[in-house]
């Protein structure tokens, strides 16, 4: 078994459908009394919400192409997948990368790590991006109903919060996005087009039917249509379509607008079934795909002609919407797409599997996997996206789409997840990643059954696989003699035998283990070795954390020359690789702050070491932030903040008794706690450029520290939890080196924070 | 492994007619046309269904005009 632990996961071209801004058809009816209130609308906000069919899209694209907008349009289609915040902001920022290819990069590069959420972490970074940006732009986000994920709900609301006056966000959504929209209208920052407003009146609906469809109604008809479908784009959409080709259209006005059907079972079953059977068939068979191309709908109706055919269902007007401007890519109109797909499953049900069996090997072959296993797993072809998910989770996971991965098999039937050794352990995995330790003990067990019965079936890696995470699971809980004693286990259980998946990561953790277990020797030969098949693999954040163990090792020998160049290479492959945000950074910021500390450069050294702890508390491997907060305890007793640095102290012995073998650490404790005992209380406190150091969230809640306000209060106030609150104000005490909350205001006025 | 459990009955009125071709489209719901409306009658297992379900009728282009929970069915499924 190999993994493809390979590029991360590129998804070029469907990406780029993603973000195209649709095009206007020639003929298009134009909404210019929408447009002009879009125009000259000053508010942050504009929501469009109505019903499928209303619209929404085809005026948004009209107001962007209309001359009086001067501001440049970043868009993005979203669509389910959306769901993992990971994947929504990417998308959001290569819509805004659209603009300018490097607005937002501060937040993207916060985006993949681990422990960072949307709101606390990326958010206020892409508010900065923004801001810094300065130009006037508008940011779209189509088809917002598909969003159900909270912290992607939570992230814009505080977007719209905190939006720079010269960006616009724009929502277009078939339900109401949950957020206080009353305050926003209160306040005169909203704009609304809802359905009523999307509504064609008697006249447009006319110019419609009679000049875009190009249909001779005269006034009576064009009322009655107008009367029975209450203006709704779709329904003259469809109506224009069912009238096309026939004579008798007083005949066919006069019975659907007596009839009480609904008007989609009337009239999209009308279009549908007055196809050429050769057609219906190609709209039938082609609606298990989201997005059509000639080729994949090639591979799955089997129809030769499918490009052709697409062309032609663009050319007439029907049922698709270009998602490129090379004319390659379609989807259908999602209304259509929805009574094609139950049109389907009511006719020829037994065909389904097969049809998405085809478009899932298409995706695979050409490189779209997630698309690959959606499509898999929905023709019920477990083993064909077990074998996918195997083959790619790790890749999907070093970019942080953990909710991605956890989607991929949260749809497969819980009995094959639990049968399958690889799944339970990517399970566990996941479990690391999110700091659910409880669920890592538990899939470990689960991997551990579903080994059993079968042996012939790769055992080693398996067992291996199951030691490797055993150790990783007692590093991250700051047990690391066990961490050791299953980290060495793994090993052996693969010599002889194939190389573990797993070793390029169970590799650095055995490594690190070992340096904090005391054997620096076996530890430095386990990470020479780890670093040397984690770079063989390309798996960036292995090397770069196993770099960073090699890094302290020499730093601890007392050879500052490779301590360096070792930080150095660590540090090198997080700034190339985005993971500079990633608590595996930590090490390597330690190492390189303790250099500066010996070289005299002390502040420099302090901005390093706080940094280090800093992302530390992103991970929740406790040996680690203990590590770099007694280095920053250090430095501060040495900058004479005497208070601050027995307040990290106890910091750092609060996450080294949460360990329960912290190893070496213990002995380090001890040290400081001496030091500290014995240390001269504060002569000077030195300055330190605190706008860096503070986030800004914590400067929001330092502003609002200054009020009367509770923190329970503040939390309401930032719409926060109250638990985020309360760790803000002790990073923010702790940064400005103060114990209380009038210390802290006194501390920021005098360093003009506030 | 799902334990038998008892649903809830719903009633949900949608404006217009609907044929017989949706009858298997919305949970297995048994829909009932009368005077312009239909009524869609569905035994659910909790809100979640019943906001898929709302969900797909909305993505259907359908209007909603009433919600109601009617009663329990206490059978197994």
């Amino acid at each position: 078994m190999t993994t493809a632990i390979s590029q991360a996961p590129s998804t070029p071209v469907l990406a780029a459908t993603k973000l195209h801004i649709p095009v206007l058809r020639p003929g298009h009816l134009h909404r210019t009394e929408l447009v002009q209130s879009l125009l000259a609308a000053g508010t942050r906000v504009t929501l469009v919400s109505a019903a499928a069919g209303s619209g929404k899209t085809s005026l948004l694209s009209e107001w962007h192409s209309d001359p009086h907008e001067l501001r440049p349009f970043a868009w993005i289609s979203l669509d389910p997948a959306d769901n993992d915040p990971v994947r929504f902001c990417d998308g959001v920022l290569a819509a805004l990368q659209t603009i300018a290819p490097d607005l937002g990069t501060s937040a993207q590069a916060s985006l993949h790590s681990p422990g960072t959420t949307l709101e606390d972490h990326v958010l206020p970074l892409l508010v900065n991006d923004l801001a810094g940006f300065g130009e006037p732009l508008v940011l779209v986000l189509d088809d917002y109903h598909v969003v159900e994920e909270k912290q992607i709900h939570k992230a814009i609301e505080r977007l719209v919060e905190r939006l720079p006056p010269a960006a616009h966000l724009v929502i277009a959504t078939r339900s109401d996005p949950p957020m206080p929209l009353g305050r926003l209208r209160a306040r005169g920052q909203l704009t609304e087009i809802r359905a009523a407003d999307l509504m064609f009146d008697v006249a447009e609906a006319g110019a419609f039917l009679n000049d875009v469809i190009g249909l001779d109604l005269d006034a009576e008809e064009v009322a009655q249509l107008h009367d029975r479908t209450e203006g709704w784009a779709a329904g003259l959409q469809l109506a224009g379509l069912s009238l096309r080709g026939r004579d008798d259209h007083r005949q066919f006005i006069d019975s659907f607008a007596g009839d009480d059907q609904q008007i989609v079972d009337y009239l999209g079953y009308e279009v549908l079934d007055r196809q050429p059977p050769e057609l219906r068939d190609f709209l039938l068979r082609s609606s298990v795909l989201d997005r059509l191309s000639g080729p994949l709908c090639a591979a799955v109706t089997g129809k030769l002609e499918a490009q052709e055919l697409l062309w032609r269902l663009e050319r007439e007007n029907a049922f698709v919407v270009a998602l490129d401007s090379k004319r390659e890519w379609y989807r259908y109109h999602h209304l259509f797409a929805e009574l094609l797909r139950h049109e389907l499953n009511r006719t020829i049900p037994s065909r389904i599997p097969e049809l998405h069996r085809r478009a899932s090997v298409w995706y695979r072959d050409a490189g779209e996997i997630h698309e690959s296993i959606g499509h898999a797993t929905a023709a019920g072809d477990f083993g064909e996206a077990i074998g996918l998910i195997t083959t790619h989770w790790y890749e999907f996971l070093q970019r942080g789409r953990q909710a991605t991965i956890a989607g991929w098999i949260d749809k497969l039937p819980l009995q094959t997840v639990v049968e399958d050794p690889n799944l339970c352990l990517t399970k566990a995995w996941l479990g690391v990643n999110t700091g659910r330790l409880d669920e890592v003990e538990r899939w470990v067990a689960a991997a551990g059954r579903a080994a059993a019965p079968d042996e012939a079936k790769q055992l080693p890696p398996l067992e291996s696989g199951v030691a490797s995470l055993l150790a990783i699971h007692r590093y991250m809980d700051g047990n690391v003699s066990q961490a050791v004693s299953a980290g060495r286990r793994a090993l052996e259980l693969e010599r002889g035998g194939p190389a573990s998946p797993w070793r390029p990561v169970g590799c650095p953790v055995l490594g690190l283990s070992l340096h904090w277990h005391g054997e620096r020797d076996h530890a430095e030969r386990t990470l020479t070795e780890a670093v040397r098949i984690a770079k063989a693999n390309g798996n960036h954040l292995a090397a770069m954390h196993a770099s960073g163990g090699l890094a302290a090792i020499a730093y601890d020998r007392g050879d500052r020359t490779s301590a360096g160049a070792r930080a150095a290479d660590a540090l090198a492959i997080a700034e190339e690789h985005d993971l500079g945000e990633h608590w595996a950074s930590s090490l390597s910021l330690a190492v390189r702050g303790q250099l500066l500390e010996e070289g005299d450069d002390l502040d420099a050294a302090e901005r390093v070491l706080l940094r280090a702890a800093a992302v530390a508390e992103r991970g929740i491997a406790a040996i680690e932030i203990a590590y770099s907060l007694l280095l920053l305890c250090g430095i501060r007793q040495r900058l004479g903040q005497h208070d601050d640095a027995q307040r990290i102290y106890q910091e750092a012995r609060s996450a080294v008794d949460r360990c329960e073998d912290p190893g070496i650490l213990t002995a380090r404790l001890e040290r400081a706690e001496r030091r500290l005992r014995f240390a001269a209380p504060a002569r000077h406190a030195r300055t330190v450029d605190y706008s860096d150091v503070l986030s800004d969230a914590e400067l929001s809640v330092l502003r609002l520290l200054r009020s009367e306000l509770s923190q329970r209060e503040i939390a309401g106030e930032l719409h926060l939890s109250l638990n985020t609150i309360k760790t803000h104000t002790r990073n923010i005490y702790r940064k400005l080196g103060v114990a209380a909350r009038a210390e802290a205001i006194s501390k920021a006025r005098e360093l003009s924070l506030i | 492994m799902i334990a038998p459990h008892s649903r809830q009955r719903y009633e949900i009125v949608v404006r217009g007619r609907l044929s017989s071709r949706y009858d298997a489209a919305f949970d297995g719901a048994a829909l009932v046309p009368r005077d312009g409306q239909t009524t869609l009658r569905a035994d659910l297992a909790d809100q979640s269904q019943l906001y898929g379900l709302l969900n797909r009728l909305r993505d259907f282009g359908i209007e909603l005009v009433s919600v109601n929970a009617v009663g329990r069915t206490d059978d197994a499924l």
